[in-house]
């Protein structure tokens, strides 16, 4: 099998098993107390680099970059802390294996952060087609760890056809599968070492709720941000991240509240064109014949196509609408209540955005479903922000062991 | 109306005047169509502000060419067939239904096309391809064209093996047999170029009597970096080939062909225009601008493909600039719209053995 461990500038050093066994070994022998004054430092430096980067940084690694800021960092640390049981003592977990999704490829980035944070071990399988950005990210972390004589983390990559993914599983402790229900399949059958607990991220949809008549009374430059802040959750990633909505659920009813949400559709139209948003003209295509399949079929009533950025469908009926196209497609459906979308939640459902409610009411509304999906629900503008509890997880317990101390 | 724009010499009419009597054609084939195909309507009713009555050919409206993937598209309750075809095997097919009168419109669109051409007998054909290619089920480009062309062969004969290899004594023996008078010779550009030309380019082979249709394939050929004018060089200079004929066309608008000029340029016959479209605003572009093709056409009458929009890039060059009688505009055909990967969460195995 060929496996190579990768450094700095993207060199790739061939490594062989045994060596990576033993190396992983050593270093589950030596494991760091969770959050340490020493990763916490060396983690934050590198937000540092990244906010104070000279070249274009794409939004999603800015985010990422602020996340990992001193000040942010500090806070997960004293709450992780505060929610600890008490009478115990937490320890890492010890080797964990990251499988990050292929496209989306920065979010592995938070699991493996907040795996080291814990004071794992870690080894990160890296496709052989990362952005440069990545690289560039990756580069930060490995001249970091050989600043500060840390052997415990790997970037590894070996084809996918081979022995890898098994060998390594058989290492760890835990292990992290980013993928579609697909992808997952081809883990599940992997040993982990003797106790060793899988995680898994898998396909995932997400939407949006909104108020339509918060959405009516918006004035210019309310509508305005909102539109932003739409932007960002739609626009970032293609719209195909597990979080990005594709239907806005409208509570209300058509004949008063659309041409509020025609506005606010229009307005982020603009918003997206200003702000550089560009589709290829085959992308533009396929989402006009998306949205006139729907209209044939008879689901949409109305659809708009003419926007370069933003493509949408209305539909009269009060259901869950499954198109998920991407690339600034949006479908609007219309509700009576907010409660009506725990009729539309499904278990893979992710991410609830919502605008125009009273916290209130989305606790109740998010405690009350019956249904397993819905499991985030968040402001809009929100949508891509990683948090420590991720589709059902909470991944700083779930990446330690409690020890009782009594 | 049909048949007074299909009894003209294919490129007679001026600008003007074909628009003209295209555009009653088109009117009354939207409202037709509107009638006859309910998701043809929902269509008008959600996309296009209803059923209008249009006053330019620019303002009919158009059907994304993708959208007879998604859904089979139909405006007769009489006998029929679905064409089912697609660019390249493995793709989803598009499924089009065609009934005897569309049918018997589409033939007598290509006789009138390809008549000043290939004259009024049948003339011994030579398919640069394969007989496989004529799959029953699910027809790709490449077999439509075969399948078409066939009509104006006799003794159709394939020059390629099923994996695609030229068989030199079968198309040496068919030059023999039948290189003393004109013939036929069709197939897609790549294959012509790569199976015909460079197969024989050391060799012997009078093509002299030939007239080679060809389509498709541009994009290998852009690729290979072989122009049009550079290929027909070679086929001249090589084996005297010189009465060559790209054509543009696709499966969703049998019939309406467009045949290349002595200018190299291709033009649409008379049933048929084109209107090139900015991407995104998807308005008119201008005389010489690239955008994306939309192709009217007075032929589909059991299914709404009177008014396309392709996924094919190309710009108009001239308009009723008269090269050997040929009126009404003149293309180039650029390239296809460009599509990246779009990102996601989701991987799928097979991508990530890819990998």
């Amino acid at each position: 099998m060929h496996l190579t461990s990768l450094g700095l500038n993207g060199a790739e050093t061939p490594i062989d098993m045994a060596t990576l066994e033993a190396r992983l070994d050593a270093a589950r022998g030596a494991l760091v107390t969770p959050f340490s004054a020493e990763r916490m430092d060396l983690v934050a430096g590198v937000g540092d680099a990244i906010l104070k980067s000279k070249s274009a940084v794409s939004s999603h690694v800015k985010h990422f970059g602020f996340w990992i800021r001193k000040a942010n960092l500090r806070a997960l640390a004293q709450d992780f802390e505060r929610r600890r049981p008490s009478g115990t003592v937490s320890r890492p977990r010890g080797v964990v294996f990251h499988v990050p999704p292929r496209n989306v490829e920065t979010v592995f980035l938070y699991s493996w952060v907040l795996s080291f944070l814990t004071g794992n071990a870690n080894v990160v399988r890296l496709s052989h087609d990362v952005s440069a950005e990545l690289g560039g990210i990756c580069d930060l972390f490995l001249a970091a760890f050989e600043e500060n004589d840390d052997g415990s983390q790997f970037f590894v990559r070996y084809p996918s056809d081979s022995e890898g993914s098994r060998l390594i599983s058989a290492q760890s402790d835990v292990r992290i599968v980013w993928g579609g229900d697909a992808k997952i399949k081809a883990f599940e059958d992997l040993p982990l070492r003797g106790g060793g607990k899988a995680i898994w991220f898998g396909d995932r949809t997400s939407l949006c709720v909104l108020d339509g008549e918060k959405v009516a009374a918006l004035n210019g430059a309310e509508r305005l941000d909102l539109a932003h802040r739409l932007y960002d959750d739609i626009f970032v990633f293609d719209q195909m991240a597990c979080s990005s909505p594709h239907t806005l659920y409208v509570v209300g009813d058509a004949a008063t509240h659309l041409s509020g949400v025609k506005a606010l559709l229009q307005t982020l139209g603009e918003v997206a064109s200003e702000r550089g948003a560009s589709w290829a003209t085959g992308h533009q295509i396929s989402k006009m014949v998306q949205a006139f399949a729907s209209a044939a079929s008879g689901w949409s009533r109305e659809v708009s196509w003419r926007d370069a950025m933003l493509t949408s469908t209305v539909t009269d009926r009060q259901e869950r609408a499954d198109l998920r196209v991407g690339s600034g497609f949006l479908n609007v459906v219309f509700i009576p209540a907010l409660d009506a979308v725990n009729g539309i939640l499904q278990e893979r459902d992710q991410t609830v955005t919502h605008f125009g409610f009273e916290p209130e009411a989305i606790v109740s509304v998010a405690g009350s479903g019956a249904a397993p999906g819905g499991m985030r629900w968040t402001p809009v503008g929100t949508a891509l922000n990683f948090d420590f509890v991720w589709d059902g997880y909470d991944l700083p317990f779930e990446l330690t062991r409690l020890v009782r101390v009594a | 109306m049909f048949d007074r724009l299909l009894e003209a010499p294919p490129y007679s009419l001026r600008q003007g005047e074909k628009e003209r009597l295209l555009l009653a054609g088109l009117n009354e084939l939207t409202r037709f169509h509107y009638e006859k195909c309910r998701d043809y309507a929902r269509i008008l009713d959600a996309a296009w502000g209803g059923l209008g009555s249009y006053g330019a050919i620019e303002d009919v409206p158009f059907l994304p060419v993708g959208l007879f993937k998604e859904r089979e598209l139909s405006s007769t309750d009489g006998p029929h067939i679905v064409l089912q075809s697609s660019g390249t095997s493995g793709q989803v097919p598009s499924r089009i239904v065609v009934d005897p009168e569309t049918s018997t419109r589409q033939s007598r669109a290509l006789i009138a096309t390809f008549r000043p051409i290939l004259g009024d007998r049948r003339l011994p054909f030579l398919a640069i391809d394969t007989r496989d290619v004529l799959k029953p089920t699910n027809l790709t480009a490449r077999g439509a064209g075969v399948l078409g062309m066939m009509k104006f062969g006799a003794k159709a004969t394939f020059a390629l093996s099923p994996t695609l290899e030229t068989d030199l004594k079968t198309v040496r023996d068919f030059v023999a047999a039948h290189g003393g008078a004109p013939f036929l010779i069709f197939g897609f550009t790549f294959l012509v170029w790569t199976k015909l030309y460079e197969e024989f380019r050391d060799g012997e082979l009078d093509l002299s009597n030939a007239i080679l249709v060809h389509s498709g394939g541009w994009k290998k050929m852009e690729e290979r970096k072989v122009p049009n004018a550079e290929f027909r060089e070679a086929l001249r200079s090589r084996f005297n080939l010189t009465r060559i004929y790209n054509f543009y066309g696709f499966v969703e608008q049998i019939g309406s062909m467009f045949v290349e000029g002595p200018d190299g340029l291709l033009y649409p016959p008379n049933f048929t225009d084109v209107i090139v479209r900015k991407a995104g605003s998807w308005e008119p572009a201008s005389l010489g601008e690239e955008g994306v093709l939309q192709v009217v056409s007075l032929l589909p009458g059991s299914y709404p493909g009177h008014s396309v929009l392709t996924e094919d890039t190309g710009r108009i060059l001239a308009v009723d600039n008269g090269a050997e009688g040929r009126f009404g505009k003149a293309i180039a055909v650029t390239g296809r719209v460009e599509k990246a990967e779009l990102r996601g969460c989701s991987d799928v195995v097979a991508t990530t053995r890819a990998a």
